[in-house]
């Protein structure tokens, strides 16, 4: 925070400072007016729910509600317009459990059912990013609470049209594919190791949990795209990528809120969004059948396995010899002084089989990677305008679908070492509110984007929705280590230039059960005009 | 002894011949597909194992780690086997993947022996100047190929595996080409990629730092090198060669066949709609290629005429190595054309028609061209390897040591290939950083005249040196280092400790058929990493010559020729750690040991 200030005081003197109404910070602080208020009387206005809150002086009337739900995103954007009637935006509802198991906190249900409680059952316009479990597990998990809501409009990023020929034909490669590697993963539970039991979540992340009963066919992931696709009486979704013009519900507009949509890059620009990595890494790499034999089988007959302890029999000339193994004998034997006896070979063999073993997972957890990668960069980016101040929201995108906008390239630079785009600079430079991608992963948040984001010197919020130790330690070289998420070096340099608030930083109450911060720390210094509110199961950020 | 014409013992034999696959087996028995690989004869065990003892030997290990099983090993040996020249080829019996491996693993081996002028051996674990004597753990003795080793798309030379892995997987079952849905495919079954991973392996003997991934070019040049020898080998499979000679008119270049009575034009539009007749002999893997869904082979040696600029940011190593490939095969053709255009000459004077099929025998004349120009350029590349500098390589290092080693070689070059070398690498803007002109003369190496001595080196004799020899050859490369302003002349940097990973006598023979005597050293100096800092190597490939070109060859007569440097120290090394830490920051390469900075080929070639 020390850092924060420093860079804040070029702009705002101590006193002035001092003037402006300061948030109590790691203690619940009751809202201007309480939320209840709304939910005890269901507003008759269908565009828009009662007076929530009366913004305070230099606010405009913007909340961004970060609900902790563990390793996922559930965000609640509130609108006020110029009569303070609030319209209310969701962008994502979802939760994954992570390899470690525990991402998932069990807090979804009540962050939902305080979302009901909050728009009244009325929700302007849903965004789904992407359609991965931690954006979109809680839409099935919470089906029916979902349909009886009213919602205005829908929208998805452009791969899950299917009036698109080519996202529609991968996006249904890309959900076989997934769920072969899942089963195959799956099928090789009886050794499973680290490596694999990675792949596998990431895998699962793709297509959801299939334990809910209605979900077993298909992953519950399916159950959210069908709700969201679906499930909402007369919405169509909106299908959209970069540089569409968005059609924005009527309600919002009037409330004063513009919208441009930065990502995903078109489906023709599919460079970006490592397609071709995924066609050599992952659509081959398992039985085409896709599923049914995607665990082990035989090339050849069991005539031909034999036993390498087993001796000779007599005449017997095709079998393995001591000999064979001095290469993994240890010791001084190894280089032609002395003959390999059967012992020696046999501790040989053993070397020799760990080390192919050792050696196996690492291209199907590549190719697991790839696919992963590749969902997040359909993510769909959106920057809301609203009365001047700036609110992004990038879902989990990855260097790609940032390439496409940052850079305003349509082939992919991996360094992103190009010069910003003017208007991309524009944007990072004028930003109040951003949504750090990927729950603060090192591979979203280019470091070039970090760093412009900081150049204006204009301190910005930086909402960061993750759960700490849900995925491993980094090691980038290493593919058979998770990701580490998320990415303490970015989430450094995002807090020396924001008001960096991280949901796993608060304790949070559920059904009477106190979970603890993980990460646990006060609220930051916000900037000027924006406050920071801890509620009982989320951060509110007003501006 | 001396009337050993009178003993009726057998000597053992000089070859070995086994029956492989000329390119893999989805291209069925046409065309040659089955051809005899003619190999050196070594005593064999069970698998094939070789029992030679030599530093340069292999053996087959047939352990299937997704299974844990092993399958029955081939015994070359047994009568049944020896008198057909082997099984015969077979997808259903592993023991004739066995044999293949062996063959064409044996096969690649000697290629290289004979163009780099000396026995090869496996990868050295790294080893500080003066180490006590005897083998690490982590030396190779025996390279230990995996025929099927794991259920995945992916074959890779791994060093912790001391060998070679081939996976086997089904092929898809939609759009397998030429494959029947959901078969198996082995890719110890496909030629070239058992010589693509064995150039791995070889080069990662000859070069202990090579593997080092400090810059983009360098996982990039390992794949189009190996991709390179294995194209060239296709032009040694003669009756393959010989039937596309006649299908393209003798235009090798051209990656469609034509059916045979169609005319040019007709061949273009063939090209146009697809690739239902590909030409094999620039395209890698076919079979792996088609069964994952890729419609054509893994690789083509002439697709992607872009240009480094182009590519400026593709970290994506095949697609940069495609580049390499193309330039090296641009060259290629350039010759082969210039060499082919004297037959047709002829043939024209003697009253033929370029448009007419080709007569049977300057068909038979271009194929010789063909081949003997393909042999050519793969000597050239494998040479080149001794005149790069030891560490961070990058493409026009290449180039450079392409032009160096050839103007050895062949000083008077009637053909042009060192032009052809040049004009097909500028084309695609591959230019190497440090070269003031793009002249012949500034691109290779600055020879030096015969001015520094280097006193007491033994020559040793074709076999390789003995142990003495090696020994004595240690300690006058580290004394003529240690003396005077030497480091200085060898572009060292001073108060860094240096080691010597290799050196090399190489006896060759030059184009006019003398023999001459090289001796490649590797000096390597190393600042190790921290847990905020990457590792920089830096060092100089000293090549130790006595045939300076001005006669010589007179023993004792031995001078430093050149001196192929990437300094650790002063504006050039300073520019070179800046680049690296760029690019290991991309990478996402963790501060540290240099572990961490070699290529992971598992990584490289899954699926791909």
């Amino acid at each position: 925070m020390a850092v924060r200030t420093r860079k804040s005081t070029a702009r705002t003197s101590p006193k002035r400072r001092a003037e402006r109404p300061r948030p109590t910070t790691g203690r619940t602080r009751v809202p201007s007016r309480p939320s209840q208020g709304s939910a005890s009387s269901p507003s008759a206005n269908p565009s828009g729910t009662g007076n929530l809150w009366t913004p305070e002086a230099d606010e405009i009337g913007i909340r961004v509600r970060m609900y902790r739900v563990g390793f996922g995103d559930f965000f609640l954007v509130t609108l006020l317009d110029d009569s303070g009637n609030a319209h209310h935006i969701i962008i994502d509802c979802g939760v994954f459990k992570g390899t470690s198991q525990t991402g998932d906190i069990g807090s979804i249900e009540a962050a939902v059912a305080d979302m009901v409680e909050t728009t009244g059952g009325h929700v302007a316009l849903v965004i789904m990013t992407h359609r991965h479990a931690d954006h979109i597990a809680g839409f099935a998990r919470c089906v029916d609470t979902f349909k009886k809501l009213t919602v205005g409009a829908v929208w998805m990023p452009i791969w899950e049209s299917e009036y698109e020929p080519t996202a529609l034909r991968f996006q249904v490669e890309l959900t076989r594919t997934a769920l072969a590697l899942r089963k195959h993963f799956t099928a090789l539970g009886a050794n499973v190791s680290e490596e694999y039991n990675t792949a596998r979540k990431y895998m699962e992340n793709a297509t959801g949990e299939f334990d809910a009963a209605g979900a077993a066919a298909k992953g519950s992931n399916a159950v959210a795209l069908d709700l969201l696709k679906h499930g909402f009486a007369g919405i169509t979704p909106r299908y959209y990528h970069a540089g569409d013009k968005t059609d924005l519900p009527q309600e919002l507009v009037n409330a004063g809120l513009s919208s441009q949509v930065l990502g995903p890059p078109p489906v023709a620009d599919i460079d970006l969004m490592k397609l071709m990595d995924l066609q050599k890494g992952v659509g081959q790499y398992l039985t085409g059948d896709g599923g049914e034999n995607a665990g082990h089988f035989e090339p050849f007959g069991a005539e031909w396995v034999v036993d390498p302890e087993q001796p000779p029999v007599k005449d017997q000339t095709d079998f393995y010899h001591p000999e064979t193994f001095r290469e993994w004998v240890s010791g001084r034997q190894r280089k032609s002084w002395g003959p390999v006896t059967r012992e020696d070979a046999r501790r040989a063999r053993k070397s020799l089989e760990r080390a192919l073993q050792q050696l196996q997972p690492i291209a199907a957890l590549t190719a697991a990677k790839t696919l992963n990668a590749f969902l997040n960069n359909q993510s769909l980016v959106v920057l809301f305008t609203f009365k001047s101040k700036k609110l992004l929201f990038v879902g989990d995108a990855q260097a790609g679908n940032w390439e496409h906008w940052v850079f305003a390239t349509d082939t992919p630079d991996k360094k992103a070492s190009g010069t910003i785009d003017p208007p991309a600079r524009q944007i990072l430079t004028s930003l109040d509110l951003y949504k750090v991608g990927h729950h603060g992963s090192g591979n979203a948040t280019p470091k070039a984007v970090a760093e412009m984001m900081g150049t204006s010197g204009r301190p910005f919020v930086a909402l960061c929705s993750t759960e700490a130790n849900v995925y491993g330690t980094e090691d980038p070289d290493d593919p058979t280590k998770g990701t580490e998420v998320p990415r303490g070096p970015l989430l450094d340099k995002l807090a020396s230039e924001s008001a960096l608030v991280r949901s796993d930083q608060i304790a949070i109450t559920v059904n009477g059960k106190q979970i603890q911060a993980a990460v646990p720390a006060t609220l930051p210094d916000p900037p000027r005009g924006v406050r920071l509110v801890l509620g009982p199961i989320w951060v509110d950020a007003y501006l | 002894m001396l009337n050993t014409s009178k003993s009726t013992r057998l000597v053992a034999p000089m070859r070995r011949p086994l029956r492989v696959y000329a390119f893999d087996p989805s291209r069925g028995r046409l065309l040659g597909n089955e051809m005899l690989l003619d190999v050196r004869y070594r005593p064999l065990a069970p698998g094939p194992v070789d029992k030679s003892g030599a530093h340069d030997q292999i053996a087959v290990v047939d352990y299937d780690a997704s299974r844990e099983v092993y399958y029955r090993p081939v015994d070359l040996d047994n009568p049944f086997v020896l008198i057909p020249n082997g099984i015969s080829p077979s997808e259903s019996d592993p023991r004739f993947h066995q044999q293949m491996l062996y063959a064409v693993a044996s096969d690649t081996i000697e290629q290289f022996e004979g163009a780099l002028g000396r026995r090869i051996h496996w990868r050295r674990a790294e080893r500080p100047l003066n180490a006590p004597k005897g083998w690490l753990p982590d030396d190779i003795l025996t390279l230990m190929l995996y025929p099927h080793a794991m259920q995945q798309a992916n074959a890779f030379y791994s060093p912790e595996a001391h060998g070679i892995l081939f996976g086997y997987f089904q092929a898809g079952r939609e759009d397998p080409g030429r494959n029947i849905p959901g078969q198996t495919v082995f890719t110890c079954l496909s030629h070239d990629i058992i010589v693509h991973e064995m150039t791995h392996a070889i080069v990662d003997g000859l070069r202990g730092h090579f593997m080092e991934q400090t810059n983009p070019d360098v996982a990039a040049f390992h794949e189009a090198f190996a991709d390179l020898v294995a194209l060239f080998r296709h032009f040694t499979h003669r009756e393959v060669l010989l039937d596309a000679i006649r299908r393209t008119g003798g235009r090798l270049y051209t990656p469609a066949l034509k059916g045979d009575p169609l005319a040019d034009l007709a061949a273009q539009s063939w090209l146009a709609q697809g690739d239902e007749e590909r030409n094999p002999l620039i395209e890698l893997a076919g079979q792996f290629g088609e069964a994952t869904g890729m419609h054509k082979g893994l690789r083509s040696a002439i697709g992607k005429p872009k240009t480094m600029k182009e590519l400026r940011d593709t970290a994506e190593c095949h697609e940069r190595g495609s580049i390499l490939v193309a330039a090296v095969f641009d060259a290629f053709f350039t010759v082969y054309i210039q060499r082919a255009a004297n037959h047709f000459r002829v043939s024209r004077a003697a009253g033929g028609h370029d448009r007419e099929d080709l007569p049977s025998p300057l068909a038979d004349a271009l194929c010789n061209e063909a081949t003997r120009t393909a042999k050519q350029f793969f000597q050239t590349c494998a040479r080149a390897l001794d005149y790069l500098p030891p560490v961070d390589i990058s493409f026009g290092d290449f180039l450079r040591a392409v032009m160096t080693a050839e103007t050895d070689f062949d000083p008077t070059d009637r053909d042009c290939v060192r032009d052809a070398w040049m004009q097909a690498f500028r084309r695609r803007e591959i230019l190497p950083d440090d070269a003031l002109f793009f002249s012949e003369e500034a691109l290779c190496w600055p020879a030096r005249g015969d001015e520094v001595r280097v006193k007491g080196l033994p020559f040793g004799g074709p076999l390789g040196p003995t142990y003495q020899e090696r020994q004595q050859t240690a300690t006058v490369l580290k004394g003529f280092i240690d003396q005077g302003d030497h480091r200085r002349l060898l572009s060292l940097a001073p108060r860094v400790d240096y080691r010597i990973p290799s050196f090399h006598s190489l006896y060759r023979m030059n184009i006019d058929g003398s023999v001459r005597w090289d001796l490649v050293v590797e000096v390597v100096q190393t600042i190790p990493g921290s847990s905020a800092t990457f590792p920089t190597r830096g060092g100089s490939t000293i090549i130790i010559s006595t045939h300076s070109t001005g006669g010589g060859g007179v023993a004792d007569y031995v001078f430093v020729r050149y001196v192929i440097p990437k300094p650790l120290h002063g504006a050039e090394g300073a520019r070179r750690a800046a680049g690296q830490k760029a690019y290991l920051e991309q990478l996402g390469t963790k501060p540290g040991g240099t572990e961490q900075l070699r290529v992971n080929f598992a990584l490289i070639h899954g699926g791909a």
